[in-house]
């Protein structure tokens, strides 16, 4: 579904895709209750109050401005209706569809900035033709370079690894 | 008794006085003749024989009475003091058997008493040894407590400050493991590892794993 899509692009990171299925987990607790008003006006009325406190005390993300929006704009496409029952149906697909996304992991020696984070995701978008989330990893250990893991197949780039052999090729 | 005896020889005095009197009497009732003519044979004759035979009339009379009565005294006597050996016997055993009746229940009592007594100091004993058990033991437990807690806070401590020194210089060694893979790093790449490095060598990461088709 393109909508999906469109909004799979604001998914860069696994941090992301978590914090989405949460929100999904959240507005579907709203979808039976009070059927009269429209769920774009629920999730506003909740969004500081209700859930705000409980995100506190559970550690759960709460809805932000960008989910909202979501919500209003599948209101106007009509995309999601008055029917509770149907809009289940509807976010359990996007959930769905948005566990199956494809992640790469990525393994680190220094924590990315926000900007090098979507530099890669647009980098990958545009190599491999396919949104995908990245899995970051720190670990220092690695020294430089990254160790790349996608769909089950591994390789290690990193100078740890150089380190290692030039060490290994000293000593022989 | 002195009575008695006081009593019997009165009348045998008594009986002697009659008999004397009667003889007088006998003779002042005969006629002065006859008196005349047996005064000087006859009245001889009976008065010394008579006198005699009633002197001796009268002392075995009076022997006699006096052996009577003081055998019948002494039968009262011997009766009376039978009779009161009885009564003393009698009140003697009973009052013996009283007294060993009060004796042993007296000695029951006793013992009772001694029971009780022994039951109740036993008690007592047993209540007190409880009571010292009971708090020695708490004054133990409260002993063995605070020593626990105090060595336990001890413990506590020191395994803080033992995983706070590791980490320090677990730190420190991680430092200097950096330090000196970033010598390395510098030595391998021929330049200082900074953050432009770091971005550029996982493009170049990318990169590689896209021409070995592992993306």
């Amino acid at each position: 579904m393109e909508i999906f899509r469109d909004f799979a692009k604001k998914i860069v990171t696994k941090e992301d895709l978590i914090f989405f299925l949460e929100e999904i987990n959240l507005v579907q607790r709203l979808i039976f209750k009070n059927t009269n008003i429209p769920l774009s006006e629920k999730v506003k009325e909740n969004r500081d109050e209700d859930f705000g406190k409980e995100d506190e005390e559970k550690k759960v993300p709460s809805f932000n401005f960008a989910f909202a929006q979501l919500i209003e704009e599948l209101e106007k496409k009509k995309i999601i209706s008055k029917n509770p029952e149907e809009n289940r149906i509807f976010f359990e697909n996007f959930k769905k569809y948005l566990q199956n996304l494809p992640q790469i992991k990525i393994e680190m020696a220094f924590r990315p900035k926000k900007e090098f984070v979507n530099k890669i995701s647009l980098w990958l978008e545009k190599e491999i033709k396919q949104r995908a989330v990245l899995d970051l990893i720190f670990n220092p250990e690695i020294v430089g370079g990254a160790i790349i893991e996608y769909q089950g197949r591994q390789i290690n780039f990193s100078l740890a690894k150089k380190i290692d052999e030039l060490i290994s090729q000293k000593q022989l | 008794m002195g009575n008695q005896i006081f009593f019997i020889i009165l009348i045998g005095f008594g009986v002697l006085a009659i008999i004397l009197f009667g003889l007088d009497i006998y003779y002042l009732t005969k006629k002065p003749k006859e008196r005349k003519e047996e005064k000087g044979v006859f009245s001889l004759k009976l008065s010394e024989k008579f006198l005699l035979e009633l002197e001796k009339m009268i002392n075995w009379e009076v022997k006699k009475a006096i052996s009577e009565i003081n055998q019948k005294i002494a039968d009262e006597a011997m009766e009376s003091y039978k009779k009161q050996i009885a009564v003393f016997s009698q009140e003697a055993e009973s009052k013996i058997a009283d007294w060993n009746e009060i004796t042993k229940k007296e000695i029951l009592k006793f013992s009772n008493t001694c029971s009780r007594a022994e039951d109740s100091i036993l008690e007592e004993t047993k209540n007190r040894t409880d009571e010292l058990s009971k708090g020695l033991d708490e004054k133990i437990d409260l002993i063995y407590q605070t020593a626990k807690g105090l060595v336990n806070e001890k413990i506590g401590q020191t395994e803080k400050n033992i995983e706070d020194y590791k980490k320090e210089k677990l730190k420190e060694i991680d430092q200097k493991i950096y330090l000196i893979l970033g010598e390395i790093a510098k030595k391998t790449l021929g330049k200082t590892v900074d953050f432009s490095t770091h971005e550029e060598l996982v493009v170049q990461a990318l990169e590689k794993a896209k021409k070995e088709r592992i993306l």
